[in-house]
C-alpha cells in the first residue's frame, strides 16, 4: 500500500522537529565542496592495481589506472559537484550484491585536500570515496540510487566527448 | 558507524517489519498508547511475515472491555536523508462487541532516531499525531493465559496456535516419542556457508546471515537429533579453491541432508547463456574477476547433487546482472530454534527427515540485482529463514513442504525488493529448480 501522502508529510514534521543523525550520510567532508578549486573526470579501469604492479609510465587515480581524461567545462564541474553532495542520489539503507566495476573517476580538489568519487555505473551503481590522506578521513563505500544525477552528469558529458 | 544512530525501536520495528531472521516466524510485540481524549490502550502486534500481520488492541470505552484487531502492512524507506519504517493499519474488525462507536485504525510510524513510534488514525490531521508510551517485544516470561486471553476469546485458533507455540498447552509439553523415520542409519546435516564478510560494501550483511544461518540449522539438527557439520567459507579464505576444497572433503551418507547457502557478489559474464549466477569469490577489489575466481553456482549443485546426499539444498544470495566481460575459457565445467517451543517438531522432522532430492535457488533472475542491507541481511536470506520459521509453525495447518518454502522466499526477497516497501531497490525475481519428492 502506498504511504498517504499527509502521512508522508506527517512523518517530515517528525522529521524536522528532531535531529536525524543521518541527516548528511556523506558525513562532515560535505565542506570540502565548499572550496573546490578543480574537479576533473576520468574513464578509469575496471579494477584497482596494486601499488607495487603499477606501471610508472601510466597514471593512476586512487589506483585505478587512468584509461581516458574527460574534459570539463565549468558548468559541468558544477554538475558535478551538485550531483555529489545531493545525498537523494545515494542509498543509506540497501546495497546490491554486485561486483563493483569501475569506470569513471571524479576527482574533487581544494588547496588542502582531495577527494576522489570512484563510480561503478548502472546495474552494479555503486561509488567509493577516497579521500587524500592528510584528510584522515577513512574511505567509504555507498550505493548509488536508480537514475541518479551523478551517472546522468557524468553521462551527459562523455555523450558530448563522444561526438566530438 | 551508522547503526549507532539508531534507536533500539527502530532495530526492534526493523526485525519485526522486514525480517524474521533473529526471531521466530511469529513475533509478538505489545504497544501501549493514550490517546488525546486520554483512553489507554495496550496492543498485541503478532507478525507472520512482511505482509501478514495484525494487532488486537484492547480498551475501555463506553463502559465495556472491547478489543479490536487491524490489519497491517509495512512499508520502509527514507525520506529527507532519514530512514523510515511504517505500519500501515486497515481493516479494523471487533473481536468483541463493538458498542456505538467504530475505531480508526491505526498507523505507526518508526524513525531512525526515535524510541517510540508515534501513532495517527487519521493522515488527514496532523494534530492527531501521538506518541507510543511503550513499544517492547514478548518473551516467553510475558507470556501468559491471562495475558492471551486480554486479546483473545479462547475458541479462537490463533490463541490456541500461540498457547502452543508459547508451551502453555500441556498436551505438546509430553515427551513425545520420535517417529521413525523412512531412511535407516545415522543422518547427518552438513551447511556450506560462503559468505563474503570482509567486502566492504556487503561484508556486514554477509556475517549478519552467517551467524543467522548457522544459529539456525545447528538447531535444528540438535531438535531433530541428528549430526551435525559445519564448513564455513569466509574472512580471508573466502576463496574459489576454499569452496572447492569444502565440497570435496565433505563425504555425505545416502540419508545426510546437504544445504550450501552463498552469500556475496554475484554476476554473469556478457555472453553467458545459463541462467544461474556466477559467484563472485573475490574479497580484495584488488583482485581481477577471472576463472580463478568465478564460481559458477549451477557447478555447486552439480557437484552437491552427484554427493548422493538423501536432500540437496543450494541457495545463492547474490546478484544475477551481466558484467563488461565476456566468459573465460577453461578446460572444465566449471532458528536459531533457540531451544524454544515455537516450531512444530513434527513438522520440522517432516521437512528435514521426510524427504529427499535437491533444490538450487538464487535470488535474482539474470540481468537483476540482489539487495541486502546491514541491518537485516540479504533479503532472500532473510526471506528464506522467515519462510523456513513459517513453514514449521504451530500457526500453519497445511503440511511442511519446501515448494511451498522456496515459493515463499522467492516472493519474500520480491516483495522486500518492490517499489512500495524499499523505495530505491528493483524487483528482484528469484528462480528455481526443484526436484524434491515426499520420501515415499
Amino acid at each position: 500500500m502506498a504511504m498517504p501522502k499527509l502521512l508522508m508529510y506527517l512523518m517530515s514534521v517528525v522529521l524536522l522537529g528532531s535531529k536525524a543523525c543521518n541527516s548528511n550520510i556523506l558525513g562532515d567532508f560535505a565542506k570540502i565542496f565548499k572550496s573546490v578549486d578543480k574537479t576533473e573526470l576520468y574513464v578509469i579501469d575496471a579494477f584497482p592495481t596494486p601499488a607495487q604492479e603499477q606501471d610508472l609510465s601510466k597514471t593512476y587515480i586512487a589506483d585505478y589506472k587512468v584509461m581516458e581524461y574527460l574534459p570539463i567545462s565549468a558548468d559541468e564541474a558544477a554538475s558535478l559537484k551538485l550531483a555529489a553532495v545531493n545525498i537523494r542520489n545515494y542509498d543509506a539503507l540497501n546495497v546490491k550484491s554486485c561486483p563493483f566495476m569501475a569506470k569513471y573517476a571524479v576527482r574533487f580538489t581544494t588547496a588542502k585536500e582531495q577527494l576522489t568519487y570512484i563510480i561503478s555505473p548502472t546495474p552494479c551503481g555503486k561509488t567509493r570515496l577516497v579521500f587524500s590522506a592528510n584528510t584522515k578521513i577513512k574511505d567509504k563505500s555507498m550505493d548509488l540510487t536508480p537514475e541518479n544525477g551523478l551517472e546522468a552528469a557524468i553521462q551527459k558529458i562523455v555523450e558530448k566527448s563522444i561526438v566530438k | 558507524m551508522r547503526k549507532l544512530c539508531y534507536s533500539k525501536a527502530f532495530f526492534i520495528f526493523a526485525a519485526l517489519c522486514f525480517t524474521a531472521s533473529l526471531l521466530p516466524a511469529q513475533d509478538l510485540f505489545e504497544l501501549k498508547f493514550t490517546d488525546k481524549l486520554g483512553v489507554k490502550y495496550k496492543g498485541l502486534l503478532v507478525i507472520f511475515n512482511d505482509t501478514k500481520m495484525y494487532m488486537r488492541i484492547a480498551y475501555n470505552a463506553e463502559n465495556m472491555y472491547k478489543v479490536v484487531q487491524v490489519d497491517y502492512s509495512s512499508e520502509h524507506g527514507d525520506t529527507d536523508g532519514s530512514e523510515y519504517l511504517a505500519l500501515m493499519g486497515s481493516n479494523p474488525r471487533f473481536i468483541t462487541q463493538a458498542g456505538k462507536y467504530g475505531y480508526n485504525p491505526d498507523h505507526l510510524i518508526f524513525l531512525e532516531d526515535q524510541d517510540l513510534p508515534y501513532l495517527t488514525d487519521d493522515p488527514d490531521d496532523s494534530s492527531k499525531l501521538l506518541k507510543a508510551e511503550s513499544f517492547r517485544t514478548l518473551s516467553q516470561k510475558d507470556i501468559t493465559d491471562a495475558y492471551l486471553r486480554e486479546f483473545y476469546a479462547s475458541e479462537e485458533a490463533d490463541y490456541k496456535a500461540l498457547r502452543k507455540m508459547f508451551g502453555l498447552d500441556l498436551s505438546t509439553l509430553h515427551i513425545k516419542k520420535t517417529p521413525p523415520n523412512t531412511y535407516t542409519g545415522a543422518t547427518t546435516l552438513h551447511l556450506v556457508i560462503a559468505a563474503n564478510t570482509n567486502i566492504g560494501d556487503i561484508g556486514m550483511s554477509c556475517a549478519r546471515d552467517q551467524s543467522s544461518l548457522t544459529a539456525e540449522f545447528k538447531g535444528i539438527a540438535s531438535s531433530l537429533g541428528i549430526g551435525y557439520k559445519q564448513y564455513l567459507i569466509n574472512g580471508d579464505n573466502f576463496t574459489k579453491s576454499a569452496v572447492v576444497s569444502s565440497l570435496s572433503s565433505m563425504v555425505p551418507g545416502p540419508n545426510d541432508i546437504v544445504i550450501f547457502v552463498y552469500r556475496g557478489h554475484g554476476f554473469r559474464w556478457s555472453d553467458q547463456q545459463s541462467a544461474w549466477p556466477q559467484l563472485d569469490m573475490r574479497s580484495s577489489p584488488y583482485t581481477r574477476i577471472d576463472a580463478n575466481t568465478a564460481l559458477d553456482l549451477d557447478f555447486v549443485f552439480k557437484t552437491i547433487k552427484a554427493k548422493g546426499g538423501r536432500l540437496n539444498i543450494v541457495l545463492g544470495d547474490c546478484c544475477n546482472s551481466s558484467i563488461d566481460i565476456t566468459s573465460p575459457i577453461t578446460g572444465s565445467e566449471f532458528l536459531a530454534m533457540q531451544a524454544n517451543n515455537n516450531y512444530n517438531s513434527d513438522k520440522l522432522r517432516d521437512l528435514f527427515m521426510n524427504y529427499k532430492g535437491s533444490l538450487m535457488a538464487t535470488s535474482a533472475s539474470p540481468g537483476e540485482v540482489s539487495w541486502a542491507n546491514n541491518a537485516n541481511g540479504g533479503f532472500f536470506t532473510v526471506s528464506f529463514l522467515q519462510s523456513l520459521r513459517e513453514e514449521i509453525s504451530y500457526m500453519r495447518d497445511d503440511t511442511a513442504d519446501w515448494r511451498d518454502l522456496i515459493t515463499n522466499t522467492v516472493n519474500g526477497a520480491k516483495r522486500k525488493s518492490a517499489k512500495g516497501v524499499c523505495s530505491n531497490c528493483t524487483t528482484q525475481n528469484g528462480i528455481y529448480h526443484y526436484d524434491v519428492t515426499p520420501k515415499n
